[in-house]
Formats: structure tokens, C-alpha cells, sequence
């Protein structure tokens, strides 16, 4: 039997005082507080109205640049001013808040999406990654099951599942673009394919005649999803070597292109294997549409759909995995991306005016956002051979 | 044929001058605002460690009058500090980042939707109001079209929109609701009842049951929109008539409930229109099931399953309407929202047990800011007195 705590008055009254003197504190804090969200909330909004009038005072600086009767060379400086006054002035917008892209307001409305912590940028991009891979590891799974134990509600379960997921990493790719991500434009067009992809799948009515291309699509499933698994080992590993070769801080997290493909050397080994994956996913398209056109069932209108959005997906994968290949240069070049680190949000390192020399007759550069910035561009193959020999 | 007037080396320098004399200025701010944005950042941190430990203690402190060794008198009064503590620390949490509710974290994670602004929050409120009038015309109208034209793919079409809309609203409530909004829950999952529904409906395929159903759906649809359009141009006058009479300020929204019903002297008279459009959906509900017990019994799933929901939907919405309804005094009880004004902001003084005059035992708690006592409740009574004194 539990014997009942019996708690003596001292005790009781010096916790009363300790809630007591617990709360005078947390008032004066709580006052405090209020009134730097309140000087913020000023700032903010004067920043914004003054950034604003640096736009318009680019467009007219332009303008005028083009009508003036100036010699050529003060023409390009005057010019070569101007486009670095304009990226800043785009590097400061990931500092306002902002309502997202129009799928983001079309579906939670004007509500500002952007985080103004770097720890919550970072926390927000992890979070999307551990989503993706834990994706890519039940993909697998599911996938291996379904083939081998056919049971029709759990196909449509499993596609209804697909959409949701391709929804949400659809809108979080539209988040993490508001908070300075850089992701092409095709892998979020590449989502938005494969959640009306599922969408149909789901809509398809079961078949006999399907059984059998059903295995198909599972195995093919099964394989796609290793070849997505290793990638984002491969993304992973990239970050942990990185941070330990203290290229880039803590907080920092490498990004080249979405998190779906990073490369580096190890990936151009896997390269083949995605390359073989568009290719079959092309075949699986073009099977599709001939199944359609030997069975001829009305009810089956789904299956063309569905072969050309197979089709289209291989070849816009194919291009675009090509295309940054050759642009990384075979995985020696990784962007930076300074929207994530303190020294952007909080300029630690930003000279001021006062501080710089102004530049003369808008022949020199303004001064650049962070120094610390340019040690970490590039991360290449000679710098990496140079830090391991010393 | 315009002619482009050349411009002088004198005027291109001065407004080269101007523009960098502009990038300096802005970049000033812009430091000046990253030192505020990491002094707020720190502070914002602080503050929150603090409020954990605040409200750690309010739990060992319950605890503790619970076993305490005390008289029963100490012991009440305690215990009213205790809940009046926790009352005010609760009201701070509409200071702090919150992602939202799960089903708002389930689909675009842990982002921070608590605006900080009180402007930001008033106008997203406003957003959805047109968001959801928008929505009653867009349902009034395609109900008719769809009645009048028979295409599969257009039924399709409009139950997939239906289900974005329905789905956009509940994420929507969850973001007001993490503003500070006062909604019921019942209200939120009638959203996502009704995302249910119109799925059911777009995954059904054309029996001859579905060809049945389809206008008695579509004519229900049409009612829904007139309703819901007669809600919202009321809520909107509600708001107009308040801001008039100076009873709120032009930032602030009275809210009772959620938007769909606000209650006055016009929306009692609607009352009768909301129950009948309720009990529609209890009458093909229960039809709907008859129809699947005695003709399609393990055959087409949708009859039933969509029963089903109907009868829930009815259920819920007539005993939360009455509710709201008795609980407003029919009208005339007005719930002022705190979170969203300026003074909850920025307010300089904020009233407690311990730094405000304790109440009298069985006193009405202290009232949160003096600014808002005289907008607390919409009292006709009082309105109408002080209309008087004013002509």
C-alpha cells in the first residue's frame, strides 16, 4: 500500500515564495520582451520601407545609366555598382518575412513561412531530410511486401499515402525556397508529377489483366527506392566529412541543388544506376500506353495518363541529373549557402559604411556581405589533397 | 516618335552620389536590424526557458497543495493563486514560436505560424473571411451547373476542388487557432469530415446508385451556399457595425466561436435556415444508409461510408450551433479576442496576482489591460445607455 507524502508548512511556504518571486521575474522578462517586439516589429518594417526605395532607386539608376551621356567605362562601372547594390538588396529579402509561393498560399493563405532563426532553418531542413530518407527506406519496404502479397486496399492505401507525401514535401520544398534553399525548379515540378501520378494509380479501377504488370511496378518500385536510399547516404556523409574537415561550421549544411541528389565523387559511381532507373521508368511508360491500346477497357482511362506522365518524368529526370553533372563538374564544386549561417542573419563580419572606405566615383566594388563566405565556395579536390598533406 | 533627352555627366554623377548615399543608408538599417533581429532572437530564447520554468513550478506547486500540511483555507487560496498564475502565463504563449497543431506539422513541419505582428494577424483573419465567402459563391455556383449538366469529369473536377478548399480551411483554423483565435474543435473537424466526404465522392464510380443520389447532393450543395453566403455577409456587417460604434478599434475583430456563425439579432433569424440545412443531412444520411442495407449490401462501400459522415456532419453541427447559440444569450454576448490587439502585443503593464491588487475571495479576476475592459462584452443594455449619453 502507497504511503501518502506528507509535505510540512516550511516546505509549502517556501515554494509559494519561489512561485511567487518565479513570476515577478518571468513579468519583467515577459515586459522586456514586449517591448523589444515592439522596437523589431519598427525596425522591421522601416528596413523594409528602405529597401523598398533602394529597388526603386536601382530601376532608376539604370534608367538613367542607359540615357546618360557618359563615357563607356563609367558607364560599366556605374553598372557593375549597381548589380552588386541589386544582389545584396535580393540577399536581404530572406531577412523579411514573407508569405511563401502561390501553392503555399493557396493552400494556408498569407501567412509568413519564413524563419528568422538560423537554428530553425537548420532544424527545418534536417527535418525535411530525415522525412525523405525515411521515405525512401519504407518505399522499399512497401514496395518488396506488395510484390510478393497482392492485396488491392492496401495498393490504394498505399497510393493515397504517396500523395500525401508528395504534398507535403511539395510544400515544405516551397518553404525551405522561401528560407533561402536553392532547389531547381524541376524537382519540385517532379513532386507535383508524381503526387497526380499516384492520384491516378489510385483512381485506377483493379483488374485482372493488371495483375501481372503489377508485379512489375513493384519490382521496379524496389529498385528505385535503393538507388534513392544510397543518394541520401551519400548527401549525408557529404555533410558529416565537410563539417569534420571544418569547411563549414556546425550549423552549416551543404546543398547542392535539392536533397534528392548531391554529388560528390562517391555519387558518380551511382550515376549509372540512375541512369538505368530513368530508363526503365521510360520503358514502364511506354509499356503502360501499350497495355491500354491490347486491352481497349474504357474503364482503363487512366493507363495512358499514366504512361505519359511515366514517360515525362524519366525524361526530365534524365535531363536534369545530366545537366548538373556536368555543370558540378563531376561533383568538384559544392554552392554555399549563406542564407543559412548566423553571420547572415546576424552580420557579425558585415562592415559598415563608416568602417569601409566608400569606393570613388563607383569605380571600385561595394564591399561584400561577409568575408567569411568566399573561404568556403569551393570546395575542391586540390584544397582537400593540400589540407591532408599539411 | 518619342525623343530620348540625353542626360548630362553633372546629372548622372549627382544621382550616382544619391544612389550610393541610398546603399549606405540601407545598409546601416540593415545592420542596425540584424543586431535587433539577434537581440530579439536571444532575448525571445530567455524568456521562453523562463516561461518552462514558470510553469514547472505552477506544477510543483499544485503538487505541493496537494500533500501540503496545511489548513483547507491556505490550501483554497493557494490554490486560486496557483490558477490565476497559470491563466496569465497561458496567454503568453501566443508570444512565442509555435508550429501548430499535428496535422499542420504532419504537412509542412515545423515552421513557426504565429505571426508577430498585430496587423498580420487581423489581416490574415480578414483573408479567410473572403476566402470562405469566396468559396459559398463558388459552391452555389457549380451545384447549379452540375444539376443542370450531366459531365463525369466536371463532378470529378469539383469534388477535387472541394476537397482542397475544405482542407485549405481546417489548416487555415489550425493558424488562426495558433494566433490566438477562439474556435471549437468541432468546427475544425467538420472540415475534415467534409475532406472525407468529397473524397468518397470522387473516388465513387458511376453506378447507377451514384446517378440516383447525384441531383439530391447537388440541390443540398446549393442550399449549403446560400446559407454559408448569409453567415458571412453577416459576420462581415457585424464587424462594419462594431467598428462604427467605436466599440472595437478599426484593427480589432469581435469573434464568437468560429466565422461560420456570429451571433446578433439578424444571424438569430438565420438560426431556423442553419437547423433545417442540418437536418437535410440527417434525413439523406439516414436514407442513404436504408439504401445500402436494403440494396447494396457489401457492394459499393460509398453509400455507407458516406451515410455515415452525413449523419455525424448533422449530429455535430446542430448540437454545436445550439450551444454557441444558449451559451451567447441568444446574441448579445460578444467574446473579445486579447491576442490580437496592440496592448497584448506591447502592452507596457501586465496584471497579475502578484503585481496587481490580489481580489477579494469570490471577486471577478483583474481584467488584463485597462484598454480593454470597456470592449470586454457587447452588452446591448450598455450600448444602448451609452448611445444615449453620447446624443
Amino acid at each position: 500500500m502507497a504511503t501518502e507524502v506528507k509535505i510540512p508548512e516550511n516546505i509549502f511556504d517556501s515554494e509559494l515564495q519561489k512561485l511567487e518571486a518565479l513570476q515577478a521575474e518571468t513579468e519583467e522578462a515577459i515586459n522586456k520582451y514586449k517591448r523589444i517586439l515592439k522596437e523589431f516589429n519598427e525596425v522591421q518594417e522601416n528596413v523594409e520601407k528602405k529597401t523598398l526605395e533602394q529597388n526603386k532607386q536601382i530601376t532608376t539608376m539604370r534608367k538613367i545609366s542607359r540615357r546618360a551621356s557618359v563615357s563607356q567605362e563609367k558607364k560599366s562601372a556605374a553598372a557593375k555598382v549597381i548589380a552588386q547594390s541589386q544582389a545584396e538588396s535580393q540577399s536581404y529579402k530572406s531577412l523579411f518575412p514573407s508569405k511563401g509561393n502561390f501553392p503555399i498560399r493557396l493552400l494556408i493563405g498569407n501567412c509568413n513561412v519564413r524563419m528568422l532563426k538560423p537554428a530553425d532553418r537548420q532544424e527545418y531542413k534536417l527535418d525535411y531530410n530525415r522525412m525523405c530518407r525515411s521515405h525512401s527506406f519504407l518505399f522499399i519496404l512497401i514496395n518488396a511486401l506488395f510484390f510478393f502479397f497482392p492485396i488491392t486496399f492496401l495498393d490504394t492505401l498505399w497510393c493515397v499515402y504517396n500523395v500525401y507525401f508528395y504534398v507535403t514535401i511539395t510544400l515544405r520544398e516551397h518553404i525551405l525556397l522561401s528560407n533561402g534553399s536553392h532547389i531547381r525548379t524541376w524537382w519540385i515540378i517532379h513532386h507535383y508529377i508524381c503526387m497526380f501520378l499516384f492520384f491516378l494509380i489510385a483512381l485506377t479501377p483493379k483488374s485482372d489483366s493488371l495483375a501481372s504488370f503489377r508485379h512489375y511496378v513493384y519490382l521496379l518500385g524496389v529498385y528505385e527506392g535503393v538507388v534513392n536510399y544510397y543518394q541520401s547516404t551519400y548527401q549525408r556523409n557529404r555533410v558529416y566529412a565537410l563539417t569534420s574537415l571544418n569547411k563549414i561550421d556546425d550549423m552549416e549544411v551543404v546543398n547542392h541543388d535539392s536533397a534528392p541528389i548531391h554529388y560528390n565523387l562517391s555519387i558518380t559511381r551511382i550515376l549509372p544506376l540512375l541512369i538505368l532507373g530513368y530508363i526503365l521508368q521510360f520503358a514502364q511508360g511506354t509499356y503502360t500506353i501499350y497495355l491500354y491500346i491490347q486491352l481497349r477497357n474504357s474503364t482503363l482511362w487512366t493507363l495512358p495518363l499514366i504512361g505519359l506522365i511515366l514517360i515525362s518524368l524519366a525524361i526530365g529526370n534524365f535531363s536534369t541529373a545530366i545537366i548538373k553533372f556536368c555543370k558540378s563538374e563531376g561533383g568538384k564544386k559544392i554552392d554555399y549557402i549563406p542564407e543559412w549561417s548566423p553571420q547572415f542573419f546576424y552580420g557579425s563580419n558585415v562592415p559598415s559604411a563608416e568602417e569601409t572606405p566608400s569606393p570613388t566615383n563607383g569605380d571600385q566594388p561595394l564591399p561584400s556581405a561577409s568575408p567569411t563566405t568566399e573561404s568556403v565556395r569551393r570546395f575542391d579536390k586540390v584544397t582537400k589533397k593540400a589540407k591532408k598533406a599539411g | 516618335m518619342s525623343t530620348e533627352i540625353p542626360l548630362t555627366e553633372d546629372v548622372f554623377q549627382d544621382e550616382l552620389e544619391k544612389f550610393r548615399r541610398v546603399h549606405e543608408e540601407t545598409e546601416e538599417a540593415m545592420n542596425k536590424y540584424k543586431r535587433i533581429l539577434k537581440e530579439f532572437n536571444n532575448v525571445q530564447e530567455n524568456v521562453q526557458k523562463k516561461t518552462l520554468e514558470h510553469r514547472k513550478q505552477t506544477k510543483t506547486m499544485r503538487k505541493v497543495i496537494k500533500f501540503a500540511q496545511v489548513s483547507p483555507e491556505l490550501k483554497a487560496e493557494a490554490l486560486q493563486e496557483v490558477k490565476d498564475v497559470e491563466t496569465t502565463s497561458n496567454s503568453w504563449r501566443s508570444l512565442f514560436p509555435s508550429a501548430g497543431a499535428f496535422i499542420v506539422k504532419l504537412l509542412i513541419g515545423g515552421c513557426n505560424l504565429r505571426m508577430f505582428k498585430p496587423d498580420s494577424r487581423q489581416a490574415y483573419k480578414m483573408e479567410y473571411n473572403t476566402f470562405r465567402t469566396f468559396h459559398s459563391y463558388f459552391i452555389f455556383i457549380a451545384n447549379i451547373i452540375l444539376l443542370l449538366v450531366d459531365i463525369p469529369l466536371l463532378d470529378l473536377l469539383y469534388f477535387i476542388i472541394n476537397v482542397y478548399f475544405y482542407f485549405s480551411f481546417a489548416l487555415r483554423e489550425h493558424i488562426l487557432k495558433t494566433n490566438g483565435s477562439h474556435i471549437r474543435t468541432w468546427w475544425i473537424l467538420h472540415h475534415y469530415l467534409c475532406v472525407a466526404m468529397f473524397t468518397i465522392y470522387a473516388l465513387y464510380p458511376r453506378t447507377d446508385e451514384y446517378v440516383k443520389i447525384r441531383p439530391y447532393s447537388f440541390m443540398m450543395g446549393i442550399y449549403e451556399g446560400i446559407v454559408h453566403f448569409l453567415q458571412a455577409r453577416y459576420q462581415r456587417h457585424r464587424v462594419y457595425t462594431l467598428i462604427t460604434l467605436r466599440k472595437i478599434g478599426d484593427m480589432e475583430v469581435p469573434n464568437q466561436d468560429s466565422t461560420p456563425v456570429h451571433w446578433n439579432n439578424n444571424m438569430i433569424r438565420l438560426l431556423p435556415f442553419l437547423l433545417l440545412g442540418d437536418t437535410i443531412q440527417l434525413c439523406y444520411g439516414t436514407v442513404l444508409m436504408m439504401d445500402y442495407f436494403k440494396n447494396r449490401l457489401w457492394s459499393e462501400w460509398q453509400l455507407v461510408a458516406l451515410g455515415l459522415v452525413f449523419l455525424i456532419l448533422a449530429f455535430g453541427n446542430t448540437i454545436t450551433t445550439l450551444i454557441t447559440f444558449f451559451k451567447s444569450q441568444g446574441g448579445k454576448k460578444v467574446k473579445y479576442i486579447p491576442e490580437w490587439s496592440p496592448q497584448f502585443f506591447y502592452g507596457t503593464a501586465v496584471p497579475s496576482p502578484t503585481t496587481s491588487p490580489v481580489p477579494q475571495h469570490g471577486g471577478p479576476p483583474p481584467a488584463l489591460s485597462p484598454a480593454t475592459e470597456s470592449v470586454d462584452t457587447f452588452n446591448r443594455v450598455y450600448h444602448r445607455e451609452r448611445t444615449k449619453n453620447k446624443s
